[in-house]
């Protein structure tokens, strides 16, 4: 039997429908407004050049004495883990019990050219977890890294063990070269010293185009075809808006950052070859002893689950815990099914270890 | 508007045979005066919005058409923040239009064949060899976007935008010097070599045009190698359509038909982006890139130290070094900082034994070792701090006393 069970009137009315639809739709968009994002009522601690330390107010009376830090990319804005009410990790994790601060990296500019890994991960990093110490009057506290947030937390924990308790990475790359890491791929041939030398620092739209190029037909077409069909519902329009400003939302990558990271990381595998050098000292994943969390999603496009459940094999951690999410690199933190599942472990997790 | 025979080829009369639904009463509808009434329809939508000038060239398809007529027409009252997401939409909307118009031709071709199963997949590789057609027209400046225009041209296009601030010749310039025309031209001006007064910029831009030719070289074999990819998603989905009818499976929207090429066109790319060749291909066109980028950063640079402007060269150096005093102070505050605890620490230490911390600093200064792992392991601080006479003289004679009076360990 031929498969195509579809008169030309039914295509011509699918057509007419859709432009209706597209029609509507853009009336909606119109009237749209604002996009507002970031929920969660939340405090500068600390500012150091164009980077943010937030303290989120607590949503329970009582919560874990051990504070968490959520250290998060460089690439896109920590927005996406207070998006909005009901698609909020941090919000999770507030009613978890959960003590929450947050590194805003900012935007960087030509004057952050020569930023290196060093200054984000002994510099910034270490300055907010010795501020968060001081203030708890604590030794350690607890890290939860975000992508390559996590990868900086891994880093991190292994230069400086003595200051983190307990450490969770989400969707973060350990393996960048497993066989499915398209992003490695591309990179991995480019002559990373041209291309800095050339721009000075990366410019968040080439980083924008290359995560769309990760599955061009759905990224660029797929998507806008199933939002025609959302649009006579404003509420949905603009939840789409909202991750899709988000999605854009790409500050620029301080150049020497960049050429480190894609050189060390992407390049030459260093982090499962334990060559990664940050300043003068090369990180060992070894030396992570403390409990960890590792949660990958099954579905990244972005950070391949391989790549993430790497970890396992690397540090030197005895309590190691991994936890599939079923969904994408950016449904971890928003899908509706996210909110029921990675806060409440996360809370659980660390109380049993504080 | 003008209508080709071939988009108006729906007009059909005759009873659906291939499909085993009930006989459609609209299968006289007239192709072209439907579109016709969503033209209209667009406009009487677009006249609720203020009008902006209409320019632009015309599509073959006369829905397409309608569409950027009237998104022409009231764009400009858009938010600015909506006008680029709805753009993206209605680029989707046109591969719609697309392919409405080639599965109708589809449908049309089968219902007017006998219904053997080899009839039937002739005229579906006959509409995928017309479909292929159209998508390596797509992979050109001429071709229509959309599914495969958008991505297709993407790294490119990105590329092309976010370098093309750092040469003297804007991005658009240099897109249409493609080396086929290029090369002819320019061999001899290349061959002749620099000489006298000039001879330096005559070799620079030799240099550059040699580096553009490489780049176009380079950028043509990406663009073949995803027009390859696009064919290879069209077998794919040619292939699952027979596949479908010996399973007894129905495809039964345009959507249908649609998510179908995604799907194709994902699994095809992502077998093309699997192999070390993609690899090597994106370096190269990055790197050629890179290198005509490089080179017009190097013109601009001499040019603007001829005129004694700040270089870009120049800006680099002053960025790293302030970057470098920037570190340093960092570190320095941190140490002071730590020093200051470490003082605080010390001083209650002292007060807890009795010690007036306020008193005068002593005739005799003791020297208070401070063991602290700063950053490099090797860097130890030595500070002078005044102490008790006593307990100084205490450690001097090797008398037993409390050693934390007066040397002080503080590990950090």
């Amino acid at each position: 039997m031929i498969p195509f069970q579809i008169r030309p009137d039914e295509i011509l009315h699918e057509v007419n429908q859709f432009n209706a639809k597209l029609a509507q739709g853009i009336n909606t968009l119109a009237e749209i407004g604002d996009i507002e994002v970031g929920v969660s009522r939340k405090t500068p601690v600390y500012q150091e050049d164009k980077m943010v330390l937030y303290r989120f107010e607590p949503r329970v009376k009582k919560t874990n004495p051990v504070p968490l830090l959520i250290v998060y990319a460089l690439v896109n804005r920590p927005y996406m883990a207070d998006l909005q009410d009901g698609r909020s990790m941090i919000q999770g994790l507030l009613n978890a019990g959960l003590d929450v601060y947050l590194i805003d990296w900012g935007y960087p500019d030509s004057a952050d050219r020569y930023l290196t890994l060093d200054d984000y991960i002994n510099g910034y990093i270490d300055r907010c977890v010795d501020l968060i110490c001081k203030k708890h009057k604590l030794k350690k506290i607890n890290i939860l890294g975000i992508c390559q947030g996590g990868t900086f937390s891994l880093c991190y924990t292994s230069l400086h063990p003595e200051k983190v308790r307990n450490l969770i990475t989400t969707v973060t790359p350990v393996d960048f070269h497993t066989k499915d890491d398209l992003l490695s791929k591309m990179v991995r041939n480019v002559d990373i010293d041209l291309l800095v030398d050339t721009l000075g620092n990366i410019p968040g739209e080439l980083l924008n185009m290359i995560y769309l190029s990760l599955k061009p037909f759905r990224l660029v077409g797929q998507k806008y075809m199933d939002l025609v069909n959302l649009l006579d519902d404003k509420e949905q329009a603009k939840n789409f808006m909202r991750m899709e400003k988000w999605i854009f939302d790409s500050p620029d990558q301080a150049g020497e950052a960049f050429r480190e990271f894609t050189r060390q990381f992407y390049q030459d595998n260093g982090l499962v070859k334990g060559t990664v050098k940050i300043g003068n000292q090369i990180v060992d994943l070894g030396n992570i002893t403390v409990p960890l969390l590792n949660i990958y999603a099954a579905s990244d496009h972005l950070v391949p689950p391989d790549s993430s459940k790497a970890l396992q094999g690397c540090v030197g951690s005895k309590d190691y815990t991994e936890l599939e999410f079923p969904g994408g690199h950016i449904g971890i933190y928003v899908s509706n099914k996210a909110q029921k599942m990675i806060p409440p472990t996360v809370g659980k997790w660390l109380d049993k270890r504080t | 508007m003008k209508i080709t025979a071939d988009q108006s080829c729906l007009a059909l009369t005759g009873k659906i045979q291939m499909s085993n639904k009930i006989p459609n009463p609209y299968w006289n509808t007239d192709w072209l005066e439907s579109q016709r009434q969503y033209l209209d329809a667009w406009q009487a939508f677009s006249q609720f919005m203020p009008k902006a000038p209409v320019t632009g060239k015309k599509d073959s398809n006369p829905l397409t058409e309608a569409m950027e007529y009237w998104w022409k027409s009231v764009s400009s009252s858009m938010p600015e923040s909506s006008t680029e997401f709805v753009t993206k939409m209605l680029e989707q909307g046109k591969v719609y239009y697309i392919l409405s118009e080639q599965f109708s031709k589809l449908l049309k071709n089968i219902n007017e064949i006998s219904k053997t199963s080899e009839d039937w997949q002739a005229a579906l590789n006959d509409q995928f060899e017309e479909m292929k057609k159209i998508f390596i027209r797509g992979s050109t400046k001429e071709g229509l976007p959309g599914i495969l225009g958008a991505w297709h041209m993407l790294p490119i296009d990105t590329l092309q935008r976010s370098f093309s601030s750092a040469t003297l010749l804007p991005g658009d310039f240099l897109e249409d010097l493609k080396p086929e025309n290029l090369e002819r031209a320019t061999d001899k001006f290349l061959s002749i070599p620099g000489v006298g007064y000039t001879r330096e910029s005559q070799e620079q831009a030799q240099e550059g045009i040699k580096l553009w030719n490489i780049y176009q070289k380079v950028n043509m074999e990406y663009n073949h190698a995803m027009t390859t990819v696009s064919l290879k998603a069209l077998d794919t989905m040619r292939m699952k359509i027979i596949d479908m009818a010996k399973h007894g499976k129905e495809i039964n929207s345009l959507r249908e038909i649609y998510d179908l090429l995604v799907d194709c066109g994902e699994e095809a790319y992502a077998e093309f982006t699997q192999t070390k060749d993609f690899s090597d291909l994106y370096g190269r066109l990055t790197n050629a890139l890179m290198a005509v980028k490089q080179h017009g950063r190097n013109i601009v640079d001499e040019i603007q130290s001829a005129l004694n402007m700040p270089t870009r060269r120049g800006m680099s150096t002053l960025q790293k070094r302030q970057q470098d005093m920037r570190r340093d102070n960092k570190e320095t505050s941190r140490m002071i900082e730590q020093m200051q605890d470490e003082i605080a620490a010390l001083k209650k230490s002292m007060a807890g034994n009795g010690s007036d911390t306020n008193r005068k600093p002593a005739a005799t200064a003791h020297k208070l070792k401070i063991n602290t792992v700063y950053k490099r392991k090797s860097d130890k601080k030595t500070v002078y701090m005044s102490a008790d006479k006593k307990t100084a003289a205490r450690k001097k004679s090797g008398k037993k006393g409390n050693k934390k009076d007066n040397v002080i360990v503080i590990k950090i």
